[in-house]
Parts: structure tokens; sequence; C-alpha cells
């Protein structure tokens, strides 16, 4: 039996499809659900965190600890 | 510390949601934090959220696992972890409290606006900083096993434990735990940690809590392990169950006085303490038990005062002379060689070392009558029996006659005065020794670090002394008669 070109292109497309599969999954880490939720897209990105406090800080100044206090705690 | 960037204080480390890095990544935020991740506005996003979900009751969040699998032992006694529960805060001062129910009930409000901000939780231990150092996520959410040390348990335990044991204090050496490499789990065991099961009216009635003796075993006991560092100094027989081990082994430790508390013009609490001292005090234990058998501890003063809670309520501690001021401690400066070990009398008759009346100001003299120390006369005085008690002090150990292995002192001098005299046994009294032997040095003695009464007598060295002076002697006389007789005769 000899293998005509068709054939060794279905099974090369075979192979890379799994081999892609392969990578999603071997390579990627496996994150869950959690991954998609925006505490996450906000909670893991410096960039969007920064914007995020910058705002609010101007906003809201930052409430300091009494400034009264003395000694030792 | 190093205080967070505010930005660092959340931020999450995309390690967290990695199973393989840390199992809680895989529960969903809101699950424990509660808010809203399908809100549109961050505002709405963060409504109801639970910045620690662990405080006050763990139970929801760490106890839907931690009860049935993963540590039930932690998870079922951690309503007595006191880092938690602050029991003993609120027993203390309700001792000294006025026994009024509306004065104790404003003090309760004050307690939880000042001291009682100062407590940790699961979280805020294993996951952020204690919100009372302004919190923040440690290594973005990922949990720890051990809290770190800088960020979780010297944050808080900082002006005294933590300086003492890293030797911030100015002049007084660090821990020598913290010298061989020791943090603070060496000791503070994670069973410790989560509670005992009890609630306790103080952390050290905690029966679970570290002893030095877990390494440090005593002479003869049982428990001797190969790893235990045995105690073979006779000191520690002299006074094991009598003194505390940090009598001989702290030095200088921090004392704190006169604490209050009250709120600024923006409304914010603060609170003010009169300048720390540094101070070593010998008192007498308030709480002697059968575990804690010793009668001479170490004390600090706590900065208790009857006018703590003015700025709320007047007269809010009118029994505040009912509990010592200066309490019961355990500084963490442990040292092996200290200035009140250095000798039996860096101690005895050292009158500044022990607590007494002239240590406490007037309102405090009835607050610590029980462990203000009644001063012994000094050594010579005790010792007036003697014929010439200053040179006996002098020239004489005290282990000599204080012999830990006779049941009382020698009172009789013939024991000494006499050619028999107990001077030339082994302090120890054992039979199998004798300080005139045919070892070289005292070398068995210093090794094992036990008192040396005095120079042996060492027969060899005797012997070999008179051999040469006898074979000097004997190569004179050959030298002489053999050149008298071969003279050449004139």
């Amino acid at each position: 039996m000899t293998w005509n070109r068709i054939d060794v292109r279905r099974v090369l497309r075979f192979f890379v499809v799994v081999a892609a599969f392969a990578m999603i999954f071997l390579i990627t880490p496996r994150y869950t659900y959690a991954d998609e939720s925006s505490c996450i897209s906000c909670h893991t990105s410096t960039k969007k965190l920064l914007e995020v406090i910058r705002e609010i800080e101007a906003s809201n100044p930052k409430i300091e600890a009494s400034t009264e206090s003395e000694g030792e705690g | 510390m190093a205080p967070l960037e505010p930005y660092e204080k959340v931020y999450v480390d995309s390690d967290f949601l990695d199973e393989d890095e840390d199992v809680h990544g895989q529960i969903s935020c809101e699950e424990c934090h509660g808010g809203n991740p399908d809100a549109d506005t961050m505002e709405e996003a963060h409504e109801g959220v639970k910045r620690d979900p662990t405080y006050p009751d763990a139970t929801k969040s760490c106890g839907e696992c931690h009860l049935d699998e993963g540590h039930p032992e932690i998870a079922e006694k951690n309503g007595t972890n006191l880092h938690i529960s602050l029991s003993p805060f609120k027993k203390k001062i309700a001792l000294r409290a006025n026994p009024d129910s509306t004065v104790g009930d404003t003090i309760e409000s004050a307690m939880g606006t000042h001291c009682m901000t100062c407590h940790s939780s699961c979280g805020q231990c294993h996951v952020s900083r204690p919100a009372s150092v302004e919190g923040g996520l440690i290594e973005g959410h990922l949990f720890q096993k051990t809290p770190p040390v800088e960020t979780n348990c010297t944050s808080c335990h900082g002006s005294r434990v933590g300086s003492e044991f890293h030797g911030g204090n100015e002049g007084i050496p660090a821990d020598v735990h913290h010298l061989e490499g020791m943090d603070c789990k060496e000791c503070h065991t994670g069973d410790e940690m989560h509670g005992s099961g009890h609630d306790h009216f103080d952390r050290y009635e905690v029966t679970n809590r570290a002893k030095c003796e877990d390494c440090h075993k005593s002479p003869g006991s049982e428990a001797d392990e190969e790893a235990a560092k045995p105690r073979e100094h006779p000191s520690h027989t002299i006074h094991q169950d009598k003194v505390s081990c940090q009598v001989c082994h702290s030095v200088s430790y921090k004392n704190c006085y006169n604490c209050h508390v009250g709120k600024d013009t923006a409304g914010m609490p603060y609170f003010k303490t009169d300048p720390s001292k540094m101070d070593f005090k010998i008192g007498l234990s308030s709480k002697i038990s059968e575990k804690r058998p010793e009668e001479y501890v170490i004390v600090r003063h706590v900065p208790v005062s009857g006018s703590l809670f003015d700025f709320y309520v007047e007269d809010a501690l009118t029994n505040v002379a009912s509990e010592p001021t200066w309490k019961f401690a355990t500084p963490h400066n442990i040292q092996l060689k200290t200035p009140q070990n250095e000798s039996c009398l860096s101690c005895h008759g050292n009158n500044d070392l022990f607590l007494t009346e002239g240590d406490a100001t007037s309102w405090e003299i009835k607050a610590n009558e029980a462990v203000f120390v009644p001063l012994k006369p000094a050594p010579h005085v005790r010792h007036s029996w003697l014929e010439q008690p200053e040179l006996h002090l002098a020239k004489v150990d005290c282990l000599t006659c204080h012999d830990p292995s006779h049941a009382t002192p020698v009172e009789d001098c013939m024991q000494c005065h006499e050619a028999n005299t107990i001077l030339a046994t082994d302090p120890d009294g054992s039979p199998d020794y004798s300080l005139t032997n045919w070892n070289f040095t005292n070398r068995e003695l210093i090794d094992k670090d036990i008192y040396v009464v005095g120079s042996n007598t060492i027969p060899g060295l005797d012997l070999a002394g008179i051999l040469i002076i006898l074979l000097t002697f004997a190569g004179c006389a050959v030298h002489g008669t053999l050149r008298f007789l071969c003279r050449k005769r004139k």
C-alpha cells in the first residue's frame, strides 16, 4: 500500500490539531472560572490597580492615623 | 517592616490562580469576600465586600473545608485562639474596672475602638498583614503555611518581643536563639498558635505554650532525647522550680508606662504612653502553679493606669490597684552568660535586681504588694556566724558549702578545717572522683562547665618535678665524682 499526497496531508493535519490542543492543555496554566471574573482582571493587573488607586486618592484623600498617638504600642 | 504601596496591598499574584501553587485560588473571589463581580462599576462590585472574611468568625470561610478535612484539629479549637479572641485582655481590664455596669459598657466600647483592634485572624496571619498594622496582602494572596516573621509576627509583637529577640534595643544583644538561626515557629508551634481548646485567663496558662524545657531537659528527665540540650550546671539543680529560666538568662528589657486612649478632633483614635524604660526586675510570681512552680520570676511593667479611659468615662478603673502593674514576663533576649549569673553574689545580695516598693509609684504599691520581693540581709550579715565572713565570701566558692547534692549547707567548720577536708572532693560528691588524681588537667570538669573548687593536685606532675630535681643533683654528683677521679695529678 502506498500513501498518496492527500493521505499525508490528512495525517499531518491531524497531528497539528492534536499538538495544538496539547499545547493549550499542557502549557497554559489551569485557571478556573475565577480568572474570568472582573475581580481577577483588576487585582492581578498592577497597571489597572495603580490607575484605580490614583482615581480614588484624587477623589477621597487617604485618612491617616491620628497624629496624636505617642509612645510605643 | 517596609510599608506597602497602596496597590501592593490588594495586588493578587496570578500564581494564586494556579492550582499547583495554591488550591485556595480555585475558589471564586466572591465566595469568600462577597461583592458582585458582575457589577458594572467598581463601587457596585465592592459593595458588601469583606476585607477579611475570616474575622471574627472563620467557620464559613475556612471552616467549610477545614472542619472536615485539612486541619480539623485547628478549626475545632480556633475559637480559643488568643490571637483572635484577646480574651485575657478583656478579663484583666474587667478585674480593674468600676463595677458600675454603665461604666462597664463604656469601657467595652472604648476597648473595641482601641485595645481590641490589635487582634489577628486566620487571614491576617496566613494571607495578609494584620489590619492593626495597615494590612496588605503578603505574597500576592498566596496562602502562607507559616506566617512570615517580619510582616506578621513582629509587626504586632515588635516593640518588646521583636526588639528583644532581634537585638533591636541599644546595647542589648539579640537572643541566642535568633543568633543560632531560629525564628518564632521553632518554639511557638502551629499547635500553640491556634489555641488550646480552653478559654484561659492569662496567656501563660495556655497548656500547649512554648516552654524552655521542651528543648532544655531537666537533669535526669525521662524525656531526655539525643537532640535535647541537658542542663548540667549545678545552678540548675539549685534553682530548679524556684527561679524561672529568664531570671538567670535574660537581660534588660522594655517596660511601658501610663497608657491613655482617646479620639482626636477628626474622630480618629489615638493612644499615648510615657517613654518606655529599659530595666531588669526580679519579682515574686503571682501565678504559682504545678506547671509554673517558680517563686522568683521576671516582671515587666505594663502601661495600665487608673486614667486609661478618662477620655470616655472618668473613674473607669476604680479597681486598678487590684492587680499588679509589674507582670510575669518572659523576655525574649536569652543569653547564656548574663550579669546576674556571673557568680552567686551577682544576684544574692544585689538588691537592685529585685522589685521593691521603691520601683512603684504611690498608687502602685498596693497593686504590687504580692510581687515585691522582701529583701534579705546582705550575704556577709547572713554568714555572720562564721569566724571571718568576708574572708570566706571572698575566698570560698559558695557551692563548696552550698553543695546541691547535699540536703543542707555545710555549717560545721571542721568539715573543711581538718585533714580529710571536703575541699578535696568533687563538688558533686561523686565517690569515683578525687581531686588528687593522675589526670594532667581539670578538663573533665571544665568540659562539663561545672564548678572547679580549686586547683587539683596532680601526683604525676609532683613526681616528675621531684625526679627532675633528684636527677639534677645526681648528675652534679656523678659529674663531680668523675672529674675528681679523672683529674690529672701533677
